[in-house]
C-alpha cells in the first residue's frame, strides 16, 4: 500500500514538474472506467446578475376577501409586508394550517393537510444568466405558460406572473395517493389559488 | 487536450499531494459538469456556479455525488446492491438532467432530473447529518423534504431525509443540522442518499431548478482541503472592506480579486489581504488577512456597478467567491470644493496613483470653478520626528502635513518605513499645513487635464486623520462625513460574512483535523 502511494506521489510530482500535468496522468484518483477528465472549471458567479423585477400589482378588487379572512392574523401580517402579490391555497383547512413567510424579495407558504404537503413560493428577485435563454413552459396554469415537473415523487408547477415567478409543489405522504398519480391535481390547485394582496395593497380590504 | 483540462487534472493531483486526504484514503476527483453516465441522458454542460459560496449540504466528507438510479442498486443500474463500493467512491458524477420525462428548461433535452444525488460517507441511513447550505429560512417541510430559502430567493431542497431537526419558519444558520440523510420516499424507501436541488427565479424562465453540480464541487473543496475563504463585508462609497485567508498559507497574505462591472466589461484588480485586523486574530490564528481599499473614484458616476470578490483556489483551478459577494456599488459624482493642483504624468507615476482607483471625472467647468493652486509635489517626501509621538508628515512646498495614521499612508501608497527622520527643530521649522486627506482624489476634466483635489491653503489642520484636510468633506470618500454623501449602496447579498464565515472556516479546519485523526473510512 505504501509502495503504491509512494509511486502515485512520484508520478504526480513528475507530472507537475516535467509535464505540466498532462492528460496521461489526469485521473490519479479515479478508480472507475471513465477516461474523461474535467473539461471545465467551475467559474465564479460573474456570469450572473441579480435583478429585482418591477411588480405589476393586480387590481385590489381581485383580492379574495374570503381567503384573506381565513388567514390567521400572523399570516395576514406576512401578506401585508410581502413585496409581491401573494397567492394562497383555496381550501380553508389548508389555509388555516398554512405557514406564510416573507422576506424583502420573496414569500413562501407551506401547508400539510390530508396527507399532502404543499409548498408555494414566489420571488421577485431574478437571476440573469448570460447563458440561459428565455423559455416558456409547454403547460398552462392561470392562463400562462408553465413548466410541470415530477421528480423524486414531488409534483411541481412553475409559472411567471405580475413580474414575479411562482412555483407550487405537491408531495404526497404516500406515493400511492391518487392525487400524486398524475399532474392533474397540482395543475388544478395552481389554477385555484386565491389572491390575498401584498405590501403595496396594505391591509385593505 | 486544452490547457484548462490539464490545469484541472493538475488540480486533482494537487489535492492528492496536499497530504493524506482528509476525506478518505482515496484522493478526490470528479467528472465535469454535464458528463452523465452513458445512456442516462444528456447533461447540462455548464460551468456556472449557480450558488457560489454555499456550504456543502452534508456535514462531513467523504460524500459521493453520483446517480442513485443508474448505479448499483438503482432501477436502471448494472445490478448489485446500493452499498456497492463503486457507489461509495470517487470520481463524482453529475446527474442533473438525467433521463426523466418532465419539464426541465435548463436541460438540453428540456426534460430531466431536477438535482444531484449525493451519497453520504457510508451506506447507513439516519446516520449522517444534512446541514444548512446557507443561512436562511426553512420554508417547507414535507414527508421527506425540507426546503431552505436564502434571503436572495435561492431555494435549497433536501429530499429523503429523516430525523428532521427544524420547523417551518425557523431561521437557520449555515451549517446547522437539518436532519439525517436517509431513504424516505413517501412510504416506499429509495436508496440512501440526499437528493439536492437548487431552485432560482431565472430571468425569462421562471422559478426553476438550476444545475447544482458546480456549486457542490465548490462547496466540497473546503471539506477535503481547507480552501481559501473570506468575506466581502462592505461595499460603499468610502471603501471596499473584507478579509481573505488560506489555511495552506496561514502566515501569508493572499490576493483578493476585486471585479467591477463597467458597462459590458468587467475590470478586475488584485489587492493583497494583508491588513492587520484584531477581530481576525483569534479566529484565524493570525491577524493580517484584512483588506480595505478606497472605492474606485472612476466609478463615481451615479450608475450601479456590480462588485464581486474572489480568491484563486489552485486545487480546483477555480476562483472561490467570497461570502457577501457580489454587491452593488452606486456612487454619485463627487461634490467638488477645495483647490485644484496640477498633476503631470511623471508626478502621477512617482506617487503610484491609479486612474481606476484615484481618478474621478469632472466637467471642465466644474474643475475650473475650483481655485488653482501650486503643482502637486513631484514625489512624496515623508518625514518623521525623533519620537514616535511626533508622528509622520508629508512635506509639501515647505509645509508639513500630518499623515494621521497607517490607513491614510496606505491610501496614499506612502512607505512610512522609509520616512526620513528629522529633529524636532527641523520639524518645527516647517509650517504646519492641513493634514493629508484620507485618500488621494484626482480630477480629470473634459480636456484631459489632471488635478489633485486638495484642501485650500490655510485651512486648519485636523489631526484625527479621517476628515482632516479633506477639501470637500461632503464628496470625498474616506471623509467619514455623512452629510450629502450622495452615495447609495444597496446590498445584494444577505451574507454579512465575518462571524458566520469564520465559524465555518474553523469548523472546516476542525473537521479536517478530525478526519486526519480518524484515518480511513469504514464502509458497510
Amino acid at each position: 500500500m505504501r509502495v503504491a502511494l509512494a509511486l502515485r506521489l512520484l508520478l504526480a510530482l513528475i507530472c507537475v514538474i516535467h509535464f505540466g500535468c498532462g492528460p496521461e496522468l489526469s485521473e490519479p484518483g479515479s478508480k472507475t472506467v471513465s477516461t474523461a477528465v474535467p473539461s471545465s472549471a467551475p467559474s465564479q458567479s460573474s456570469k450572473r446578475e441579480q435583478v429585482i423585477a418591477p411588480i405589476a400589482w393586480p387590481a385590489p378588487a381581485l383580492i379574495d376577501v374570503g381567503a384573506r379572512s381565513s388567514l390567521s392574523k400572523e399570516a395576514r401580517e406576512v401578506v401585508e409586508r410581502a413585496a409581491l402579490p401573494v397567492w394562497v391555497l383555496p381550501a380553508t383547512v389548508a389555509l388555516q394550517r398554512a405557514k406564510l413567510m416573507a422576506k424583502p424579495n420573496w414569500y413562501a407558504l407551506s401547508s400539510r393537510f390530508d396527507g399532502l404537503a404543499v409548498a408555494l413560493s414566489g420571488s421577485r428577485l431574478t437571476y440573469r444568466y448570460a447563458n440561459v435563454a428565455a423559455a416558456d413552459g409547454p403547460a398552462r396554469v392561470r392562463g400562462r405558460p408553465a413548466f410541470v415537473g415530477h421528480n423524486a415523487g414531488i409534483w411541481s408547477v412553475a409559472w411567471r406572473a405580475h413580474g414575479a415567478a411562482y412555483s407550487l409543489d405537491v408531495e404526497c405522504a404516500q406515493g400511492a395517493d391518487p392525487r400524486c398519480a398524475t399532474e392533474r391535481f397540482v395543475l388544478e390547485l395552481a389554477d385555484d389559488l386565491r389572491y390575498v394582496g401584498g405590501a403595496q395593497q396594505g391591509a385593505t380590504p | 487536450m486544452s490547457r484548462l483540462p490539464q490545469r484541472l487534472a493538475c488540480g486533482a493531483l494537487l489535492v492528492m499531494l496536499a497530504g493524506p486526504s482528509v476525506a478518505s484514503a482515496e484522493p478526490f476527483s470528479y467528472l465535469p459538469p454535464g458528463d452523465l453516465i452513458e445512456g442516462s441522458g444528456q447533461g447540462a454542460v455548464d460551468d456556472t456556479v449557480f450558488a457560489p459560496g454555499m456550504r456543502f449540504p452534508i456535514e462531513v466528507a467523504p460524500a459521493y455525488a453520483n446517480s442513485q438510479v443508474y448505479n448499483h442498486g438503482g432501477s436502471q443500474g448494472p445490478g448489485g446492491g446500493q452499498c456497492d463500493d463503486f457507489n461509495y467512491s470517487y470520481p463524482w458524477r453529475d446527474n442533473f438532467c438525467e433521463k426523466r420525462s418532465w419539464d426541465m428548461p435548463l436541460c438540453p433535452a428540456g426534460t430531466g432530473h431536477q438535482g444531484q444525488d449525493i451519497r453520504p460517507a457510508t451506506c447507513e441511513k439516519d446516520k449522517h447529518w444534512a446541514v444548512a447550505t446557507v443561512a436562511g429560512t426553512i420554508t417547507h417541510i414535507g414527508s421527506y423534504s425540507v426546503y431552505l430559502t436564502a434571503d436572495d430567493g435561492t431555494r435549497y431542497d433536501f429530499l429523503h431525509m429523516s430525523a428532521v431537526q427544524v420547523n417551518v419558519g425557523d431561521e437557520v444558520t449555515r451549517g446547522q443540522h437539518l436532519g439525517k440523510v436517509s431513504n424516505s420516499f413517501g412510504g416506499t424507501p429509495t436508496t440512501i442518499h440526499l437528493h439536492f436541488n437548487l431552485r432560482q427565479n431565472v430571468e425569462g424562465v421562471g422559478f426553476v431548478y438550476v444545475p447544482p453540480y458546480t456549486s457542490l464541487l465548490q462547496a466540497y473543496a473546503p471539506l477535503i482541503d481547507v480552501a481559501p475563504s473570506g468575506s466581502l463585508e462592505t461595499v460603499d462609497c468610502d471603501a471596499l472592506v473584507g478579509w481573505a485567508f488560506d489555511s495552506d498559507q496561514a502566515d501569508s497574505a493572499i490576493d483578493v480579486n476585486l471585479s467591477f462591472a463597467v458597462g459590458e466589461d468587467t475590470v478586475t484588480h488584485a489587492i493583497s489581504a494583508d491588513l492587520d485586523r484584531d477581530d481576525l486574530c483569534e479566529s484565524l490564528g493570525s491577524c493580517e488577512h484584512g483588506f480595505e481599499v478606497g472605492s474606485p473614484l472612476s466609478l463615481f458616476d451615479g450608475q450601479e456597478h456590480v462588485v464581486s470578490a474572489g480568491v484563486d483556489y489552485e486545487a480546483l483551478a477555480t476562483t472561490i467567491e467570497l461570502g457577501g459577494s457580489p454587491q452593488i456599488m452606486q456612487c454619485e459624482p463627487l461634490v467638488l470644493s477645495g483647490v485644484r493642483r496640477p498633476v503631470d504624468v511623471a508626478t502621477f507615476e512617482q506617487w503610484s496613483l491609479s486612474s481606476f482607483w484615484d481618478e474621478a471625472f469632472a466637467e471642465t467647468s466644474k474643475v475650473e470653478a475650483l481655485e488653482l493652486s501650486g503643482d502637486w509635489p513631484a514625489e512624496p517626501v515623508v518625514v518623521r520626528g525623533e519620537k514616535e509621538a511626533d508622528g509622520y508628515w508629508l512635506v509639501d512646498q515647505g509645509q508639513r502635513r500630518q499623515i494621521a495614521d497607517a490607513k491614510v499612508a496606505r491610501a496614499w501608497r506612502l512607505d512610512l518605513s522609509s520616512a526620513e527622520q528629522r529633529s524636532a527643530a527641523a520639524l518645527e521649522a516647517l509650517a504646519e499645513g492641513p493634514a493629508l486627506s484620507a485618500r488621494p482624489v484626482l480630477l480629470r476634466d473634459s480636456d484631459q487635464e489632471l488635478y489633485m483635489l486638495d484642501a485650500a491653503p490655510g485651512e486648519p489642520a485636523t489631526p484625527d486623520g479621517g476628515a482632516g484636510g479633506s477639501p470637500a468633506l461632503d464628496g470625498i470618500p474616506g471623509s467619514n462625513s455623512s452629510a450629502g454623501c450622495g452615495c447609495r449602496v444597496p446590498r445584494r447579498s444577505s451574507e454579512r460574512g465575518t462571524p458566520t464565515a469564520l465559524m465555518m472556516l474553523l469548523l472546516a479546519m476542525g473537521w479536517s483535523s478530525a478526519r486526519r485523526a480518524a484515518g480511513s473510512v469504514c464502509r458497510r
